[in-house]
């Protein structure tokens, strides 16, 4: 009998509401330890709103999210990154006007334990940071901006690495790479959640996928179903 | 020549007062979007605070100093709740005219309630009883060096923890962009009442300094500083800290030269002429806003 991951998060029936308009309904799903989890769906069809929920930037109108068994339905956003979830936003979480370095210093806010060691294994594994760690962040390219921010991300040692649309404006080529080092993680054990409008090279790497159409899931399932059957891939995702 | 040295050493103690309140002032403006008028007048009023340990401990300036900085920290984290909701929505308009609310009613106790609202005097001997360096035409009473070198300390401090503690870069983050800050997992409310607390201190400290160099306080004081700080925050760029801290120098020393030089009032005119030109070729400051 295979062993049960432990759960990192869960979310039960989120609701979320601007003022009277439904932003997701509805919505439950979960991610394991050292699954990498994908919410697909066009733009607009609710994902970063949920994002946004369990990260504490909006508040449900209803419903539960546990973070490591912990409701955190109502708590505060930098209790939540506290606990142990750092965040990837849409455009990107580094400040343009500090330095590399500092971008990299700020990602360890919440971190425990010996931060220079962990600033030496970032820099180590992208030397294009160490190269560059005195430049400020707003001078790098477009592809270095996404890798400070994923060094960024790991400076915390996360429990879950959770991720919106980091493969926008990135040139083809910058994407490959992207998902290239989001494998790598994957394979170190690192539990990742992804909202991606490009799904195809989200269920390259994914466990499993949610997709979300006008704010509620519609379909769920291991990216090897979605990938398999083209009656899916044709309802949901158009051509993938 | 004398003149001419002794007004420049005036003017870099009354400049390092100057760049300590604009500081103090950008620290708002950058960390919370506020423009904490009141900031000056509180500090005036942690100098009659001073004043009062002192009358009551028979001139004991270390208990005297302490209580003017402690004073100065809690008024000034006592404004934090006011001013919140303005921060969140960085409302600059709403919180000068906040800030000069609280100014007024800190005038008014002042020029009531406290030594029926006469001026106070420091006794020299706070300051060594007059007791002065000289080297040449270079001529310094320890008023001046405690207020000059205390001043460089305290900046350099500050930049310090802005530059390498962990808080104070967080500060600085969220001075450039609230949202990802947020998302950095930053505790915006904390850090918005530390940077207050810390503003508080700045202002406790340069009380501690103007009454050495002043040597009295009025409950004047507050109003005619307040509008010179800001005018120098202005002139420097809105929020930035070391444009501040220049300008607010040079200020001070043209003061200082032009007052020895030319009859009264032209102290005033030439440098808020000066300022008025700047502004209107300039009108993010020589500096630009932002540090």
């Amino acid at each position: 009998m295979a062993k049960t991951k432990p759960n990192i998060l869960r979310v039960k029936d989120i609701s979320v509401s601007y003022g009277e308009l439904s932003a997701i309904r509805q919505v439950s799903l979960e991610v394991n330890e050292g699954e990498f989890v994908a919410l697909l769906g066009a733009n607009g069809s609710g994902k970063s709103t949920l994002l946004s929920a369990v990260l504490g930037v909006v508040r449900a109108k209803s419903g539960t999210i546990w973070f490591l068994d912990d409701d955190v339905t109502r708590k505060s956003t930098d209790y939540i990154i506290g606990s142990g979830i750092s965040v990837v936003p849409e455009g990107r979480g580094i400040l343009p006007m500090m330095t590399v370095m500092e971008n990299l210093q700020l990602g360890a806010y919440h971190a425990k334990g010996n931060v220079s060691k962990r600033l030496s294994w970032v820099l180590e594994r992208f030397p294009i940071l160490a190269e560059r760690k005195n430049m400020l962040a707003g001078m790098l390219s477009g592809g270095q901006q996404q890798i400070l921010d994923i060094g960024r991300v790991l400076m915390g040692s996360p429990k879950l690495i959770v991720m919106d649309e980091p493969s926008l404006g990135l040139a083809p080529s910058l994407v490959s790479e992207l998902f290239r080092i989001l494998l790598d993680l994957k394979k170190e054990g690192q539990t990742i959640l992804l909202a991606e409008q490009n799904a195809r090279k989200a269920l390259q790497c994914a466990d499993r996928a949610y997709i979300f159409e006008v704010g509620s899931i519609v379909f769920e399932g291991t990216a090897k179903e979605l990938m398999r059957d083209p009656k899916l891939q044709q309802a949901y995702l158009g051509k993938v | 020549m004398d003149v001419f040295v002794a007004q420049v050493i005036n003017g870099l103690s009354i400049g390092s007062i100057y760049s300590l309140v604009v500081v103090g002032i950008n620290l708002l403006i950058l960390v919370k979007g506020v423009v904490h008028f009141s900031y000056v007048h509180i500090m005036v009023l942690s100098m009659f605070v001073s004043w009062m340990v002192l009358q009551q401990t028979n001139n004991n300036f270390a208990l005297a100093a302490p209580a003017g900085i402690l004073a100065a920290v809690l008024l000034v984290i006592a404004t934090e709740p006011l001013f919140r909701p303005l921060a969140q929505r960085k409302a600059f308009l709403e919180s000068l005219i906040l800030g000069m609310g609280i100014s007024i009613i800190i005038t008014e106790a002042m020029s009531h309630q406290i030594h029926n609202g006469l001026p106070v005097s420091f006794p020299t001997s706070i300051v060594g009883g007059g007791a002065h360096i000289q080297a040449g035409p270079i001529f310094f009473t320890l008023a001046h060096v405690y207020t000059i070198l205390g001043s460089i300390i305290a900046v350099i401090l500050l930049f310090y923890f802005l530059y390498r503690h962990k808080e104070g870069r967080a500060m600085r983050a969220i001075a450039q962009d609230v949202s990802k800050s947020r998302l950095l997992g930053i505790p915006l409310n904390r850090a918005g009442i530390y940077s207050f607390a810390i503003g508080g201190l700045l202002a406790g400290i340069t009380g501690v300094f103007m009454s050495m160099t002043l040597g009295s306080a009025s409950s004047t004081l507050g109003d005619s500083l307040a509008i010179k700080a800001i005018i120098v925050a202005l002139f420097a760029g809105m929020g930035n800290l070391k444009g501040g801290v220049i300008c607010a120098l040079l200020i001070g020393v043209a003061e200082a030269l032009v007052a020895a030089y030319l009859p009264g009032r032209w102290t005033e005119a030439i440098v808020f002429g000066a300022i008025m030109i700047v502004i209107i070729l300039r009108p993010r400051g020589v500096f630009g806003t932002q540090a």
